[in-house]
């Protein structure tokens, strides 16, 4: 046979059960493998049988335990290509909001993002609510066969970019410029209020956060000194 | 600035206005710096990541994914056999555990729920494409992988892939789990749902067929 025949395993010597000496075959092979103490160390030192059998083991075993050293990085892009699909599911999938009446009612998540969009737009001292980065076609081409949707537009897609959503629960980012001059933190509370208001007026689902992101400020900003 | 729209009737006093009652372990604070965190994720532990990830925080879960990307990819390989495949399996695997959160009731640890999505989701793999090619264990080998004696190790390496990828999967997947993810019999038995004798037996049936193979390629 040379070396790049494969013998079939019905063709092989099949090992024996027990060695001559009585220890059993795959109790030399667990000790190799799981690198373990022998059961009868004492025997095993003196018995030929072992000692021939545990060298053999050790030689075929050689491979599997550098094999289980390898560093097996994953590719560089997987993080990537997971979130732009879990992004996409996140925000373009349906979720119910009603299941103990007959029939199940769903909610896009784009359209939980114009209500929340509406509700911060509406809060004093915010200027403009802005867009999020949208996931491609390609990333939401699953939630499409999944739920049988129809391909949501790009403004669909870039509206509800930020929001991620799980059964009831909702999550809501939302990225604003501030008219200067106003208290920060005081208006994203605002914001915090109105969307949770709003959301679960409208559709019933509860938001559980709300992660309000200042980009910039409208307007002059004037600075007194103290 | 005056407010735009009002999609609700807005009542009396807002700081009246019913707010959601908390989840139960659910909102604590945010980290401050969820962001940096995603690089590395060293200062966020499982299950306060895997409880973001529940209620939607997809920056939760891309630190769970930049902490486990390496595993699940290496068990992937293993189970496969090839990398195309393996990035496929590892990354239907990490988007089903996303999908299954909602149901992940914390009854295990996150790791070895999702070791048990990536080798359902090797075994879907595995089952797709036996439809499309049936191996019957005597593929010829690429005479580019002759042995040498410069080359032994890889190529005895290169069988044992081989080798790992003819075993059946119910024995190929203990042996991964056990022998290479470095998994005890328990955990492995925990991970795929079965007894711990089970376990025993599929490996040691596992590694006998290994070594029977092996002995051709010394």
């Amino acid at each position: 046979m040379t070396s790049l025949d494969r013998t079939s395993f019905s063709d092989r010597p099949r090992q024996p059960e027990r060695l001559p000496c009585g220890t059993r075959f795959d109790d030399l092979l667990d000790q190799v493998a799981d690198d373990i103490q022998p059961a009868d160390p004492e025997h095993q030192a003196s018995c030929p049988h072992c000692r021939a059998t545990l060298a053999e083991l050790a030689d075929i075993w050689a491979p599997v335990h550098a094999v289980a050293k390898e560093q097996t990085p994953a590719p560089d892009t997987l993080t990537a290509s997971v979130m732009e699909r879990v992004v996409a599911i996140a925000t373009h999938g349906w979720y119910a909001v009603l299941k103990d009446t007959p029939g199940v009612t769903r909610i896009a998540a784009w359209v939980v993002a114009v209500i929340a969009r509406r509700a911060a737009a509406g809060v004093p001292g915010v200027g403009q609510v802005r867009d999020r980065i949208s996931p491609s076609a390609a990333a939401i081409a699953d939630v499409r066969a999944e739920f049988d949707l129809a391909l949501p537009t790009a403004g669909q897609r870039t509206q509800a970019a930020g929001i991620g959503v799980a059964g009831r629960s909702v999550v809501v980012a939302i990225t604003i410029s501030a008219e200067a001059g106003q208290p920060l933190a005081a208006v994203a509370e605002e914001i915090r209020k109105a969307v949770i208001r709003h959301v679960r007026a409208l559709t019933g689902l509860d938001v559980i956060e709300v992660d309000v992101h200042v980009a910039d400020l409208d307007g002059p900003l004037d600075l007194q000194p103290s | 600035m005056q407010p735009q729209s009002s999609l609700v009737s807005p009542a009396p006093d807002s700081a009246e206005q019913p707010v959601p009652p908390r989840l139960s372990g659910v909102r604590e604070p945010l980290s401050a710096n969820l962001d940096a965190a995603s690089v590395d994720g060293a200062n966020l532990d499982d299950s306060y990541l895997v409880q973001r990830a529940r209620v939607g925080s997809t920056e939760a879960f891309e630190v769970l994914v930049h902490r486990y990307r390496d595993r699940v990819f290496r068990v992937a390989l293993r189970m496969v056999g090839d990398r195309a495949s393996a990035e496929d399996v590892a990354q239907d695997a990490l988007v089903s555990a996303w999908r299954a959160l909602p149901s992940f009731k914390g009854e295990a640890q996150f790791s070895t729920w999702l070791h048990r999505i990536v080798l359902n989701s090797a075994l879907n793999h595995v089952t797709r494409r036996r439809q499309h090619t049936e191996l019957t264990g005597q593929e010829p080998i690429d005479p580019a992988d002759q042995p040498e004696q410069a080359v032994e190790s890889r190529h005895r390496e290169k069988a044992l892939r081989a080798a790992i990828s003819e075993l059946p999967f119910d024995q190929r997947a203990p042996l991964v789990m056990h022998q290479f993810e470095g998994y005890t019999y328990e955990q492995t038995a925990e991970i795929l749902q079965v007894n711990e004798a089970t376990v025993r037996g599929r490996i040691s049936r596992a590694r006998r067929a290994l070594v029977e193979s092996m002995q051709d390629w010394r």
